[in-house]
């Protein structure tokens, strides 16, 4: 088993003439916390849809846990053990909390949830597994409210909890505190945090305070390429990584 | 524990109302044939909410299902000899098969896309009908539909000639599809056709491939479909061109938005009040659509969620008031 869960090489996407990924080699250390920044327009996004098979790349290679699923549809990519959170957030509105952890659970199924002819409690690990995330991201209590009638803070708990029902061995985070007020951002560092110790997560994010308090480690992207890789330490002090977030006007 | 108190829930509340239903409707309609057509179009609309109350999708495609299973129900009946079970199988065959091909190409398409190419096929279906007279009898119809025993292992239960004893075959059959339908909504398979319907995007990035459900969907809505279109040709002893059209679709259609989407009693009392309806006005006045359209004007901007909602709202209001009423009674009597 290698020591990266997921690799990408030389990863690129073209829209015609623009290159929105130049090329691409990121390694993803298994059982750690790796974030990427950068940016606007630095290809964060980007990268994150090809990973997650919502794009796909016009050249390079993705690896997951040693498999080549650079061509593979993104509802199959869960069945292999990737699961993602959307920056906007993306609920199953007029469920109940336990409902769309449920949903997400059974999602693991693939196929065998085209089953018709028992009932959707008949199988219960399924609704375990939703009772469990729901004791982890700390919304028991709300477990039968809404989704869509949570706050803007639980909706975003709920997003990452949704990833996690599928037991993912690679979480994907899209941008998790997202709007989020400044009072919950800690919720979700201290929840991100601990989501670390059991799984490897990859995310995408701009709250710096938070970026520096989890992660093991950095990947800085600038235009479409990555800048430089390291330990927030490293990539605090990098004179690089200052320029391409204050611009040419910044040297 | 858990299992057996969902598996008795498909059984009783909902489904007891429906028995209730199906019981009394014969008793307070007019006639039994009236009553008969009530449940055959209410097993359409059943079918058609399957995929619009429970997956989001609003196929112009049921006619094909129902004309479909009436021609093939009649064409095997007249020409194979098939009997009553044996031509209700083939038809529910048909309605899924006939399904399933549309399905494929339409559901490659969301949104108006998917809409226009239901609409597309239903025009289609409808030419082909027309054409292929020598088969389906075109414009006049298909004649001398017959409407054979009901024989179970060789043993004649009944010959089915007096209209209620087809009244009480097709309420044991609407009964068992509205039961089978219950059991697909509160599957694994039904209750992720609500998750496609609430995000569909979601829905997939949690693993569910989206295309395989809404297939199925399609298939299950076209087999149920098929059979209540051969019932119905049973019901007339023919088989009219106007099953396959366009009309019928939207008929059906508009009982499951007026019934109620999302609710499988609403199709009963959608289809119900629908063709009471045009039973009762049809004969006084022959621009009763008009009333028709202003009904359907009425719901979708009063209430939404169809009459089975406005009953069910009802029913909730009903509800608090008396438990709103015990709870003053009991916090006076602890005053005291």
């Amino acid at each position: 088993m290698s020591d990266y869960i997921l690799e990408t090489e030389q990863l690129g996407l073209r829209y015609g003439a623009f290159a929105a990924l130049g090329s691409v080699d990121l390694k993803i250390r298994r059982g750690t916390i790796h974030t990427v920044i950068g940016p606007n327009g630095a290809g964060k996004t980007t990268l994150f849809h090809c990973l997650t098979g919502e794009r796909r790349p016009s050249s390079g290679k993705i690896r997951f846990d040693g498999k080549d699923l650079t061509r593979q549809p993104a509802h199959k990519r869960v069945s292999s053990g990737m699961s993602r959170s959307f920056q906007i957030t993306s609920l199953f509105q007029n469920l109940s909390v336990r409902e769309n952890l449920r949903l997400a659970a059974q999602g693991r199924d693939g196929l065998g949830a085209l089953a018709f002819w028992y009932s959707d409690t008949h199988r219960s690990k399924h609704l375990e597994k939703a009772d469990e995330v729901l004791e982890r991201i700390k919304l028991t209590h709300l477990a039968n409210t809404d989704a869509g009638d949570l706050s803007h803070g639980q909706q975003r708990v709920l997003e990452v909890g949704m990833s996690l029902c599928s037991d993912p061995e690679l979480l994907l985070l899209d941008e998790p505190t997202s709007g989020m007020g400044v009072d919950d951002i800690p919720v979700m560092t201290k929840l991100i945090s601990e989501l670390g110790k059991d799984h490897t997560v990859m995310l995408i994010e701009h709250n710096m305070k938070l970026v520096m308090s989890i992660s093991d480690r950095i990947t800085v992207m600038h235009q479409g390429n990555i800048l430089i890789e390291g330990e927030p330490e490293e990539v605090r002090g990098d004179e690089r990584v200052k320029k391409a977030y204050l611009g040419e006007s910044g040297s | 524990m858990n299992r057996s108190k969902k598996q008795a829930s498909i059984f009783s509340g909902v489904t007891l109302a429906a028995l209730a239903a199906v019981v009394l409707m014969p008793l307070l309609l007019p006639s039994a044939t009236l009553a008969t057509e009530i449940l055959i179009f209410a097993l359409a609309a059943l079918g058609c909410n399957l995929l619009l109350g429970y997956t989001g999708l609003l196929s112009f495609g049921q006619a094909i299902f129902f004309g479909g299973g009436a021609y093939v129900a009649s064409l095997t009946m007249i020409h194979l000899g098939f009997g009553l079970l044996g031509a209700l199988f083939a038809a529910m065959i048909a309605g899924a098969a006939l399904a399933a091909l549309v399905g494929l190409l339409a559901i490659r398409r969301t949104g108006i896309y998917f809409v226009m190419l239901t609409l597309a096929f239903t025009q289609m279906a409808y030419f082909l009908a027309y054409t292929l007279s020598d088969w389906t009898g075109g414009d006049n119809g298909l004649l001398d539909v017959p409407r054979p025993p009901l024989t179970l292992f060789g043993f004649e239960i009944s010959d089915l000639t007096s209209s209620y004893a087809f009244y009480t075959f097709v309420a044991v059959m609407f009964m068992l599809i509205f039961v089978f339908a219950r059991r697909v909504i509160h599957s694994p398979f039904g209750t992720t056709l609500v998750a496609i319907r609430e995000n569909e995007g979601r829905a997939s990035a949690v693993g569910f491939s989206t295309n395989h459900f809404k297939l199925l969907a399609f298939v299950i809505s076209g087999g149920i479909t098929g059979i209540a279109g051969a019932l119905y040709a049973m019901l007339l002893n023919f088989a009219p061109l106007s099953n396959i059209e366009l009309l019928m679709s939207e008929n059906i259609l508009i009982m499951t938005i007026i019934g109620g989407t999302g609710s499988l009693l609403g199709s009963l009392l959608g289809a119900g009040s629908i063709v009471m309806l045009g039973d009762l006005l049809s004969s006084v006045w022959p621009r009763w659509m008009i009333i028709l359209g202003i009904a359907l004007i009425a719901v979708v901007l009063f209430m939404p969620s169809g009459l089975w909602g406005g009953v069910e709202s009802l029913i909730k209001r009903w509800k608090e008031r008396r438990s709103g009423g015990s709870e003053k009674a009991a916090k006076e009597a602890e005053a005291k």
